[in-house]
């Protein structure tokens, strides 16, 4: 039984589509990457989770038990943190983590200083004059002061700075190797390449795959774009696993599917201005799963 | 508990403001009485010459406005409406705002029934009426002191406070409803505060027109009408079931719809 089990969960907003029929399995003690593109149904699937809405048809349970009728007793153990985070502006960090601390039976002071700490956040100051970026921080520490056996994210990391997304993830790695289970959302395939290790990928309100971060890389594309001195011919390239070949003069550009040692192998062949070997973009990926 | 604490001590500085309101209003209709008592003019005899039925709205054809007992259930009337508006901006607002506000998605992911949520906030509104309620019998009191009340004003001072109540409770119900069972709860309280002003207006109509007397069942300011608490001293107890009764029925309706409800984010 995994920590988080939905079976055919689907929720239409009136006639618009949410998700649709989506079974998804979330093991103890792994990181699952929910990815997909903006309206893929990453945020719906959430609030489903957290019972802020209702679905439609099928069902979903955490740790066993079933997300609505027991709603309370399980979020006791989840730790939630928003894509975009709204809290009470009139109050200070301070007040407001220590509210948030009282909705569960145990001492959270210890927690949240050290977060608190580590992302450098200042506790004096009012909700109201926080940048995005330190109010995400703030969400932050909400979502980890009790300790919860189950971290939910729903796109964390917008607003963050990169030093603060690096220290993000260290915590998040940190959490994740003393047990916590995490399921993390986002449309950024290079943020859930750096620490999941399953990805589930949502297109449309359904689940098109689920698989390991090493088969999603190794059957992944790549886009390869060359600058060459002469001109290169057409069959140079003619291998399994290449497709949108473009040719004009010194310029190629194309998907390559496949070992890496093969392609590299060829470009080395080749007289160089210069090269880019790029993940492709996430819709791209979704193309790979529709053909 | 968590919730009720945090919540009411958000609410401290509106309390002020609301208390300072009732002050400046119940000295100003106090020292009106007093230019009329110093100029002898008979107030009795001013709101009896009031045009059409308008007399009867404040009561000159059943009180001694004379009286400071009298003229304080004239000042009650507006006071209730006062109250009123008070108490509905409370009772949808505290719900709302968690909505408006998108709060709603911190407090759902904590491990807190919706049942809890909303007993929460009503406590809250509760505790917000109550004190309201006891501010303004202070101000009451204090401000009727100088005309030298007798023991039967300051008694029938305390008498009409729970008629005031009694709206505040309904208006408090009604706007924490609309919150809790519309699909846009923002527009909570601009609907509750029209519900007040018909309710209101109906009312006036009913004693201004002296017609449609049956109309009187609609409104909660006909259930407790200080004007006739003050003249016969007494409640309607037929009255008071059925507000209580319509109040028990909104709380159930609410507690039903918030529980099943998709919020809004």
């Amino acid at each position: 039984m995994g920590i988080i089990e939905t079976r055919g969960l689907t929720k239409y907003y009136g006639g618009t589509r949410g998700i649709e029929d989506l079974s998804l399995s979330v093991e103890d003690g792994e990181i699952l990457g929910f990815i997909g593109p903006n309206g893929a149904g990453k945020s719906t699937t959430i609030r489903l989770l957290l019972s802020l809405i209702y679905p439609t048809g099928g069902s979903a349970t955490i740790f066993g038990k079933d997300v609505i009728r027991h709603g309370p007793e399980i979020k006791r153990d989840i730790g939630y943190l928003p894509s975009e985070v709204f809290y009470y502006d009139y109050m200070r960090v301070g007040d407001f983590l220590d509210y948030s601390a009282s909705f569960y039976r145990k001492d959270c002071s210890g927690r949240i200083k050290e977060l608190s700490g580590l992302l450098k956040l200042d506790l004096d100051k009012k909700i109201d004059d926080l940048s995005y970026g330190n109010r995400k921080k703030v969400g932050i520490v909400q979502g980890l002061l009790h300790d919860p056996k189950l971290i939910m994210l729903d796109e964390p990391t917008g607003g963050l700075d990169p030093l603060m997304q690096k220290n993000f993830y260290e915590l998040l790695r940190r959490e994740n190797q003393a047990g916590k289970t995490i399921f993390f959302s986002s449309h950024i395939l290079s943020e859930v390449q750096k620490i999941c290790h399953r990805v589930a990928i949502v297109k449309e309100g359904k689940l098109v795959n689920i698989e390991s971060m090493e088969n999603l890389i190794r059957n992944n594309y790549k886009r390869v774009e060359l600058m060459t001195r002469e001109k290169v011919g057409k069959e140079l390239f003619d291998l399994p696993g290449v497709s949108n070949l473009k040719l004009d003069d010194g310029h190629v550009s194309f998907l390559y599917k496949g070992d890496v040692n093969t392609i590299a192998g060829k470009i080395a062949s080749l007289d160089l201005v210069d090269y880019t070997v790029e993940e492709p973009e996430l819709e791209e990926i979704f193309l790979h799963y529709y053909q | 508990m968590n919730i009720y604490l945090t919540e009411l001590r958000h609410q401290w500085k509106a309390l002020a403001f609301w208390s300072l309101g009732i002050v400046a209003f119940m000295v100003s209709a106090m020292s009106k009485y007093d230019g009329y008592r110093k100029a002898g003019t008979s107030v009795n005899e001013i709101f009896r010459e009031l045009p059409g039925g308008i007399s009867a709205f404040f009561g000159a054809d059943i009180l001694d406005l004379q009286s400071v007992g009298g003229f304080f259930t004239i000042c009650a009337l507006y006071l209730a409406v006062m109250l009123g508006i008070h108490a509905l901006l409370m009772g949808s607002g505290i719900i709302a705002k968690e909505e408006t506000d998108k709060t709603i998605e911190f407090l759902v992911a904590k491990p807190v029934s919706r049942d809890r949520i909303l007993l929460a906030k009503l406590l809250v509104g509760l505790t917000t009426i109550v004190i309201l309620n006891l501010v303004t019998l202070a101000v009451s009191i204090a401000s009727v002191a100088p005309f030298d009340p007798g023991p039967t004003d300051n008694g029938d001072i305390v008498f009409l406070m729970p008629s005031v109540f009694a709206i505040q409770l309904i208006f408090l119900v009604i706007g924490l409803t609309f919150a809790a069972v519309m699909r846009q709860p923002r527009h909570a309280g601009m609907l509750s505060g029209a519900v007040l002003l018909a309710s209101f207006i109906l009312s006036a109509w009913v004693d201004i027109s002296g017609r449609l007397r049956f109309l009187r069942f609609l409104t909660p300011f006909q259930y407790f009408d200080q004007k006739s608490i003050y003249a016969n001293h007494a409640y309607s107890a037929a009255h008071v079931v059925i507000a209580a009764a319509a109040v028990a029925v909104m709380l159930a309706a609410s507690r039903f719809v918030y529980r099943g409800r998709d919020f809004s984010l």
